[in-house]
């Protein structure tokens, strides 16, 4: 496999060698997939169904220098129009190059070319390419999607939740993909790659298991090419958003995993089967009432929300009074701040299952808390696998959290409350009871930079607030206010 | 009331509420234990304080101005046009006179829009327009009673509610969040200055320079400094001359310019510009000009390091003046090192007698020098950092007045009408009017006490 880790150790050096010129990481992961997309289609023998013949890889890599790169500025500008596949049309949506010099398009073919597709070699190039992602994430603080979850939280979430074959599996706001891989990877490595499974479960995994839904172009095309490198088939991806019709009409799912988009949507949902969130327009409610709503009764969930979700009063209320009563809300853990790469964003995942009833559901619900009394995450100190092993521990192996537990009383980080002490707490599920502030962990941050970057987490997180209540005012009263 | 909305009513506060006023509990009755009086020092803009406390006994006589939670009390004397709710936590409690108990009509059902209202700046500012008296603001409860009220339908007040509720959360978030930027942005600055003088500042992170220059003290503390090894190691004195100031006697002291006096500098000048003091140019012996360094000798707090005014300095200041080994404002930023400031700081506290800051005990700090034109360097870095950190406490500060402003829009918009939209459907506020008034009708009469006079 060496001939693998050279291919990819060029492509990092290709990398490298254009960001010199202002290239981007996403940019960079952007014209790969393009090109890996073209090598794709021949190596699965597919390119003769939806690529122009002229479009062709083989056709690209025959040519080079100059005419090539003008050859692939035109494939870019026009592919999309001359196919019917939908998916050839999402991955080259306005899509053009970023690369000047036709010696480094030449570079990047002639190393792709060299990818055996259906061999393990595949799976560098699946590491190669999310690890562009991750340092994307890095350098931008939020990646393509809206917040890059951390590889470690995924993977810890996803053996919680021990999806099954034959389970569907849905991320409503998939980004790129990395919890449908997780999943994936568990399920292949619970059957020996699948080759335990009846030919019929195998197709099931294959095309049916997986269901996705993003609504931003350039991260689509991007999840597209993630999962196609991961293995993880089915055409079950779209492109849309799970807060407009299309997300009222998606099949319920016997697993979601998600980390939802968190902050104003410019607007609300436009789609038709909310009742406590129709008119909310941020994203975090609205995304909680469709994962109630699109499990199958029975069915599990494990997602990612911001501190508001637990908290905030009037519509956030009557979201989580529907989620305690339409499901079995077992378990909320408090993540730690810092682990994403913007400071200063507060978050937790929530765990629950849909009963078969809508009421009642839910006797208590479990609390741990790995907010409080944690080192400050950062470059200095990244979030490993390592830090949730306490957590799993506690959970139990009931993905549907009924495990037998322990609470570890008011001293420790997990502990129950019934759903009677909740609703004597206005049904706020914002709770903590070890004594030390979040604020002590930021106080643990001793280097300029890290400082730096906890203030300008607070004030973006402030300043989105506050652009959220502007957009309750009209355009004359803002004007107004900003006049005085 | 300007143009109310469809469906709305220009009601009095009188149509909505009662106001019960607090019983005169004397001092004298005051006891260990028993029900908490809320006097108007406990209520506080939105919340009510258990400062101060005060326990009272209730017999029949007074039982009735025994407060259950949910009870929203405004103060009826000194600062007025505070509201608050009492909660689970402060009961028992009880309401002393000059506090007032404003409850909503049963009739209204919805209370919620009633207390958002008096919440507000509307009722707020309303009220301190009323208030009359010389020494101490006083409102009446008839000046209560009289206020406009906006009503609008029962619905619509459900949906104001909701809607007030998702942004007083995001105000509330945005406040906690701007409050941690001023707080983060000291220690952002003096991380930056520690980073600074152990050469870190100016290094590459990829690739540190082992730090092989160690200085260290072990009294007051111990404290180990390390630096680079191309930086010098020095004691204080060899470095920067400590050179105290100079005062003539009070009674030459002037508080107007004049000819052949000059200005005498104090630390309280840096404070503010009242009383400029002037003495005689031929008294005058330290002199200090506006780039030069200059030490606060006695506080609180003690060891301010500030620039210098054109004048001769007085006792309470010492000037630093760098000798050839450091640069003038890498002096100047050095001795801003938090370090060096508990060194200081513990020895003046320590000695019995001794006030201020301790020359001696100053001059035998060792000190860990850069080169000359790192030391430049390090000044860039430094001013840079602090320019970022300044801009980002500005925004701050820009933000949360900007939040205060959007704030009192949106409520005045929700005391318009223009939050939420009207719907037409809605049953108009009119009729909800109609029903208080008729509920009030057939309630039976409470018996009207004669209020005894004082």
């Amino acid at each position: 496999m060496n001939a693998v880790h050279d291919i990819v150790a060029k492509l990092w050096r290709l990398c490298a060698i254009l960001r010199k010129d202002g290239i981007t990481y996403q940019q960079y992961v952007t014209e790969l997939t393009y090109l890996l997309f073209l090598k794709m289609m021949q190596e699965k023998g597919q390119d003769g169904e939806v690529i122009p013949g002229k479009y062709r890889w083989r056709e690209l890599t025959a040519m080079e220098g100059k005419p090539k790169l003008d050859h692939y500025r035109d494939l870019l500008a026009n592919i999309g129009t001359e196919t019917k596949s939908r998916t050839v049309q999402a991955i080259f949506e306005n899509a053009n190059t970023f690369i000047r010099e036709p010696k480094n398009l030449d570079a990047l073919t002639t190393a792709i070319d060299e990818l055996h597709w259906f061999t393990d070699e595949r799976d560098s190039f699946g590491d190669l390419y999310e690890g562009l992602l991750q340092k994307n994430a890095e350098e931008t603080k939020r990646g393509a999607g809206q917040y890059f979850t951390p590889r470690p939280l995924i993977a810890s979430m996803t053996r919680l939740m021990q999806p099954q074959p034959g389970e569907i599996i849905s991320d409503p706001a998939a980004g790129t993909g990395g919890f449908l891989i997780a999943a994936d990877n568990f399920i292949r490595a619970a059957t020996d790659d699948y080759f335990e499974l009846e030919p019929p479960q195998q197709k099931f995994q294959i095309e049916k298991a997986y269901q996705g839904v993003e609504n931003v172009p350039g991260v689509y095309r991007l999840l597209l090419m993630n999962l196609a490198l991961h293995g993880v088939g089915t055409d079950k991806i779209d492109l849309a958003s799970t807060l407009a019709p299309h997300g009222a009409g998606v099949d319920p799912a016997d697993v979601i995993l998600a980390n939802p988009p968190f902050g104003p949507a410019g607007g609300k949902p436009t789609r038709d089967d909310f009742t406590e969130t129709h008119n909310v327009s941020s994203y975090q409610l609205p995304f909680v009432e469709h994962c109630i709503r699109k499990l199958k009764p029975g069915g599990r969930a494990a997602i990612i929300v911001p501190d508001n979700v637990l908290f905030e009063d009037g519509r956030g209320v009557a979201l989580r009074r529907m989620l305690m009563d339409w499901c079995d809300l077992h378990t909320i853990l408090r993540l730690p701040t810092g682990i994403f790469y913007a400071q200063g964003v507060k978050t937790n995942v929530i765990f629950f299952t849909r009963g078969k009833t809508q009421e009642g559901n839910t006797p208590d619900v479990w609390v741990y808390d790995m907010r409080a009394r944690m080192p400050s995450f950062g470059k200095t100190t990244p979030l490993t696998e390592d830090h949730f092993k306490d957590f799993e521990a506690a959970f139990g192996d009931d993905p549907n959290g009924r495990a037998p537990r322990k609470g570890d009383g008011e001293e420790g980080r997990f502990r129950r409350f019934t759903r009677d002490e909740i609703a004597t707490r206005g049904d706020n599920l914002d709770i903590t009871w070890l004594r030390e502030a979040e604020e002590e962990a930021e106080d643990g941050l001793t280097s300029p930079e890290e400082i730096t970057a906890a203030i300008i987490g607070h004030l973006s997180e402030a300043l989105r607030e506050i652009e959220a209540l502007g957009a309750e005012l009209s355009s004359e009263d803002v004007a107004e206010v900003a006049a005085e | 009331m300007r143009g109310l909305p469809e469906g709305w009513e220009a009601t009095t506060l009188d149509d909505v509420l009662t106001i019960q006023n607090g019983f005169a509990f004397k001092s004298g009755d005051y006891e260990e234990e028993g029900h908490f009086l809320i006097r108007i020092g406990n209520v506080q803009s939105g919340a009510i304080s258990l400062d101060k406390p005060a326990f009272v006994r209730l017999d029949d006589k007074t039982e009735r101005f025994a407060l259950s939670a949910g009870d929203v009390l405004t103060s009826l004397t000194g600062n007025i046009g505070r509201v608050a709710k009492i909660e689970e936590r402060h009961l028992p409690a009880a309401l002393n006179q000059r506090v007032a108990k404003l409850a909503p009509a049963p009739a209204l059902e919805e209370a919620n829009y009633l207390f958002s209202f008096l919440s507000s700046a509307a009722f707020g500012e309303a009220l301190a327009s009323h208030g009359k008296g010389a020494a101490q603001q006083n409102v009446s409860p008839k000046t209560i009673l009289g206020l406009d009220f906006p009503l609008p339908p029962l619905a619509e007040q459900r949906r104001i509610v909701e809607k007030l509720d998702q942004l007083s959360a995001r105000t509330r978030a945005a406040k906690d969040h701007l409050a941690r930027v001023q707080t983060l942005a000291t220690r952002a600055k003096q991380a930056t200055l520690a980073t600074a003088f152990r050469g870190e500042l100016t290094e590459d992170p990829t690739s540190r320079r082992p730090k092989t220059k160690t200085a260290s003290i072990a009294d007051p503390f111990t404290l180990v400094q390390e630096a680079p090894e191309t930086w010098e190691q020095y004691i204080f004195s060899d470095v920067c001359r400590i050179v105290g100031g100079s005062q003539p006697a009070k009674s030459n002291f002037r508080y107007e310019p004049q000819d052949g006096y000059i200005r005498l500098i104090q630390i309280r000048d840096y404070k503010s510009d009242k009383k400029v003091t002037y003495i005689p140019r031929d008294l005058a012996r330290r002199f200090c000009s506006e780039t030069d360094i200059m030490i606060g000798r006695y506080g609180p707090p003690i060891f301010q390091i500030l620039r210098g005014i054109e004048g001769a300095y007085n006792v309470a200041l010492m000037k630093a003046e760098p000798t050839d080994a450091v640069n003038q404002e890498f002096l100047f930023w050095y001795l801003h090192h938090p370090m060096l400031f508990r060194y200081v700081e513990i020895d003046s506290k320590r000695t019995a007698g001794q006030d201020g800051v301790n020359k001696a005990h100053l001059q035998r700090w060792p000190i860990l020098l850069p080169p000359l034109e790192e030391q430049t360097e390090i000044v860039r870095r430094i001013e840079a950092a602090f320019a970022r950190i300044d801009r980002m406490v500005e925004e701050a500060s820009r933000a949360a007045k900007l939040l205060e402003r959007l704030e009192a829009q949106l409520l005045a918009k929700a005391f318009r009408g223009e939050l939420v939209p009207q719907d037409p459907n809605d049953e108009p506020a009119s009729v909800l009017l109609a029903r208080i008034r008729e509920a009030r009708a057939n309630a039976p009469k409470p018996k009207r006490r004669r209020k005894a006079k004082a």
